[in-house]
């Protein structure tokens, strides 16, 4: 005889499942799959609320942008992430040569990596709450640029990628081809680390390159993530693993599923996921349209979901990244921060934040700490 | 059965509550370990309830009170231990996870159905909560028939209904642990 759990208890357990096993799980009855439900975002079931609810809390929102003053300013705005209030705003001029070309790169353990790829080089680990600042040993050519956390070694790693000539034998340059080998990938840890360290790469080092120059890498859990492009069919995800110091790949959906390869997408992470905002021009008037992937397996090419539709807003213009709930942080065309809300279709101003060069914004999860890193993080 | 060797009667001086599970045993415990049960706190809390009287679980077998009141004891003693210093807090924070694992590690799927059945009974919530997400981390990655069996559930697809249903997310039954 076996005991028969209640369905308030089965509630409580259900709403504990990742979206993999609820996704299998609508196959055990049809009261479970009524309970489970669609991964569509707006409704309230089981299935959009393991996708959406976040599992860690974060202190605070980073917004950055650049002011449209003379001379162009890099300001860094911080609001509290549960509420928005403002917190405070850095008084530091960023140490930069093109205003448009400084990247906050990643938010980890309450430093900031900032890339100045117009520089072509200059990488820069900050944190603002002790304004120190430490530029990085440069080089040039560099072309890709990752942030994360070594859980096991306990500390934040920088890494990146750049085109190195002195590999031997020396290329002649002919085409972009040529250019993928003689790529290198070096390692900076900040702890245990003074300079840069090449990485062993079973292939070819890949490469970011992607349909469009914004929101072009995202990280979450000790990966980061960006696009690349092997072929002209075989755009995937490459995935970097901090700790272990491996990169992997992922692709996106089949073109019959996903649209057009003319429209641009931009990568974020949702949770614990890979997620891709497709963007298609539509009319002046319509407005852009906005389709929400996210991939709840890395590797698996039909576990990309298809989340939500936003059509029908002429003001948005690009997607920043999730806040809580699902609701997503968006530019509109005044280049001011916005927040759209799925669940009513409506969008609200983010007052907190001046509006800023087109563009340039940029919005990251960053919980403080006065801890030196001087003395090691 | 009296009681036995992890129920001792305490001999301070402080206030105890007799339970009485659903085969008649009787189980004296400390006040503030029985106040965890919120069920019977709210036993407590009518008027004119005398503390002497003995509260009758009847839905609660023995053997699963006796691991509630295990679990609760140590619980109120780990409570007591954490205060305002964060060092002290995570250390409780710690040794409350191990607790926690080790009630559900050697338990098979029918103890822990019971012990839940006991925790939702008593309303003691974040028992409930962890033997919930302890039941989660076992199912999670099992098959459709095991996660049937284990909620006694019956499968009223037809046939070519579970198959579309399952090809929607074909995908998702990859890695599955066998049954």
């Amino acid at each position: 005889m076996s005991t028969y759990l209640p369905k308030d208890v089965v509630l409580i357990i259900l709403s504990r499942l990742p979206p993999k096993s609820l996704l299998r799980f609508r196959s055990v009855s049809k009261s479970w799959l009524s309970l489970i439900g669609n991964p569509n975002y707006v409704s309230k079931n089981l299935l959009n609320h393991s996708i959406l609810t976040a599992a860690t809390a974060h202190q605070l929102l980073l917004v950055k942008l650049t002011a449209p003053s003379i001379p162009q300013r890099q300001i860094c705005s911080f609001l509290s992430y549960q509420t928005l209030a403002f917190a405070s705003q850095t008084p530091q001029n960023l140490p930069i040569r093109s205003p448009r070309g400084l990247s906050i790169v990643g938010s980890c353990n309450g430093l900031l990596c900032l890339f100045d790829y117009f520089s072509g080089g200059d990488i820069f680990v900050w944190n603002p709450a002790t304004s120190e600042l430490k530029a990085l040993p440069c080089a040039s050519n560099v072309d890709t640029v990752c942030f994360g956390f070594d859980h096991k070694r306990n500390e934040c790693v920088v890494m990146r990628t750049r085109y190195a000539p002195e590999r031997d034998p020396p290329v002649f340059i002919t085409n972009r081809g040529d250019l993928r080998l003689n790529r290198v990938a070096e390692v900076y840890r900040l702890r245990s680390g003074d300079s840069w360290r090449k990485l062993i790469v079973d292939g070819d080092v890949p490469d970011c390159n992607g349909p469009n120059s914004r929101s072009r890498w995202a990280y979450a859990n000790g990966v980061c993530y960006w696009w690349t492009l092997r072929g002209v069919e075989d755009e995937k995800i490459v995935a970097f693993d901090v700790s272990e110091e491996v990169f992997r790949t992922t692709p996106l959906p089949d073109a019959s599923v996903l649209g057009r390869r003319s429209d641009v997408r931009a990568l974020m992470v949702l949770n614990e996921w890979v997620a891709m905002v497709v963007v298609r021009n539509k009319s002046k008037w319509e407005g852009k349209l906005f389709d929400i992937w996210v991939l709840l397996e890395f590797g698996v090419k039909e576990s990309w979901t298809r989340l939500l539709r936003i059509e029908a807003f002429p003001g948005l213009e690009w997607p920043l990244g999730f806040w809580k709930n699902g609701e997503l942080f968006m530019e509109n065309g005044e280049g001011e921060l916005v927040l759209y809300d799925p669940s009513t279709q409506t969008v609200r101003n983010v007052d907190q934040v001046d509006h800023g060069v087109k563009e340039s914004l940029q919005v990251l999860a960053y919980t403080p700490t006065t801890v030196s890193f001087e003395g090691g993080l | 059965m009296a009681n036995n060797g992890e129920n001792p009667s305490p001999d301070v001086g402080g206030k105890t509550v007799k339970l009485k599970a659903d085969d008649g045993e009787i189980f004296e415990v400390e006040e503030a370990v029985a106040m965890e049960l919120q069920t019977v706190k709210s036993f407590f809390d009518d008027d004119g309830v005398s503390y002497d009287t003995v509260v009758p679980l009847l839905n609660v077998s023995s053997t699963a009170l006796a691991k509630v009141i295990q679990y609760c004891r140590r619980a109120v003693e780990l409570r007591a231990k954490s205060g305002d210093d964060e060092g002290a807090n995570e250390k409780a924070r710690e040794e409350r996870e191990g607790l926690e694992a080790e009630l559900v590690r050697e338990e098979s799927d029918e103890g822990i159905k019971e012990l839940i059945l006991a925790a939702n009974y008593l309303n003691i919530k974040d028992m409930l909560s962890f033997l919930c997400r302890a039941v989660g981390d076992r199912i999670k990655n099992k098959s459709v028939e095991y996660v049937r069996r284990f909620f006694v559930l019956e499968n009223d697809f037809s046939p070519e209904e579970e198959e579309r249903t399952r090809n929607e997310v074909a995908w998702a039954f990859e890695g599955v642990d066998a049954d």
